[in-house]
């Protein structure tokens, strides 16, 4: 398979297609945007977390897409989340992740409404620890297809094509993604425990802590990486009523609960009638 | 209506003094801020094809996220090219 290592996942792309220009655009994102990297722009922007903050175009573009989707979420996909995810023991790169530690409280994830962002100046109203991986993979997912121009992206899940592709789900379906995105969010994958409590990074901004949902992944097709990833986040923390927040958005979703049992919204049940098993 | 002493009329002119450099202090921190937003050497350059756009605090809608993408159900035979496992 052609493809490489970075954001801490499998980058993709199609036999014969040079990785030079995608990989370029993965490890600058991964450089600018990653908790875990000491000199990231994000860690110099968290390092004060109140107030204002200059800060260059690329994150500003990509803080936009993030307070885009916290305000399209009702602000359950929100930049504001680093903050507890740090205090769920998300500390530092996955792979390096203690399976087992101290155990953790809950923390207060600030609203997303306290940042302001106009052009390169960010104003915090009160403390805030940005986490922007919500958004920054599935948009550079996107971003390098457009480098490519024609083909596939695929990283960790969030898949992005201008030609038919055949695609795996969780629990062993398949689908052809004609065009456009498709993402799968889990609390399945990168668990770890504390206190002997499970843990996972998808954290509900109500509570604090990482989501209690029903479901344990979520896929959504949509009309780009970046708005299925999110919508599939989203989609997950709502729980039960996550089908039909998608299918208000006319968002074709697929749904398993933690017993393995799959659930479909309307559009996909559309376009899949077989895989319906509700 | 008594006359103002020196000392009042002081008082007032030093009031009146201290609010113009406030006002004052506060304008050139604004231009100031300006300037630096403008000279940054990343509001001039960039290589992200990602959008920027000005935060607002208006309410989700329902029809701002929407628009799937096409699928249909994979032919049996095939194997998966991808895997979508979740992150």
């Amino acid at each position: 398979m052609n493809g490489f290592r970075s954001m801490g996942c499998d980058v993709l792309l199609p036999d014969g297609v040079p990785l030079d220009g995608v990989r370029a655009l993965f490890e600058a994102r991964d450089r600018r945007f990653s908790r875990f990297q000491e000199s990231s722009e994000l860690n110099r922007v968290n390092a004060d977390p109140c107030g204002l903050a200059l800060v260059s175009e690329d994150f500003a573009s990509m803080l936009s897409l993030a307070l885009d989707a916290a305000r399209a979420t009702g602000g359950l996909v929100t930049p504001a989340v680093g903050g507890a995810v740090k205090a769920a023991g998300y500390d530092r790169d996955f792979r390096r992740l203690p399976l087992d530690g101290v155990a953790v409280e809950p923390a207060h994830v600030p609203s997303w409404r306290s940042l302001t962002l106009r052009g390169a100046v960010l104003l915090r109203t009160e403390p805030v620890i940005l986490d922007l991986n919500g958004v920054v993979k599935g948009q550079t997912v996107d971003d390098a297809l457009e480098l490519l121009g024609h083909g596939w992206v695929s990283a960790g899940g969030d898949i992005a094509t201008t030609v038919p592709l055949v695609v795996g789900l969780p629990g062993g379906d398949t689908i052809n993604l004609e065009r456009g995105g498709l993402a799968t969010s889990s609390t399945a994958m990168r668990a770890w425990r504390r206190g002997g409590v499970r843990q996972h990074h998808l954290i509900d901004p109500a509570t604090g802590s990482p989501s209690t949902s029903t479901w344990s992944d979520v896929t959504v097709a949509a009309q780009s990486s970046y708005v299925a990833d999110v919508a599939a986040k989203a989609a997950l923390l709502l729980g039960p009523a996550g089908p039909s927040w998608l299918d208000r958005r006319r968002l074709a979703g697929r749904f398993v609960d933690h017993a393995g049992r799959v659930t479909v919204s309307e559009r996909w049940l559309q376009a899949v009638p077989a895989q319906h098993a509700a | 209506m008594a006359t103002p002493s020196r000392l009042q009329l002081a008082r007032r002119r030093l009031r009146i003094a201290r609010y113009s450099i406030g006002a004052a202090t506060l304008t050139g921190f604004a231009a100031f801020g300006f300037a630096v937003r403008d000279a940054h050497p990343a509001t001039h350059t960039s290589t992200s094809t990602a959008t920027t756009s000005t935060a607002t605090s208006s309410d989700d809608s329902s029809t701002s996220f929407g628009g799937s993408a096409m699928i249909s159900a994979a032919p049996q035979t095939l194997a998966p090219q991808v895997q979508s496992s979740g992150s």
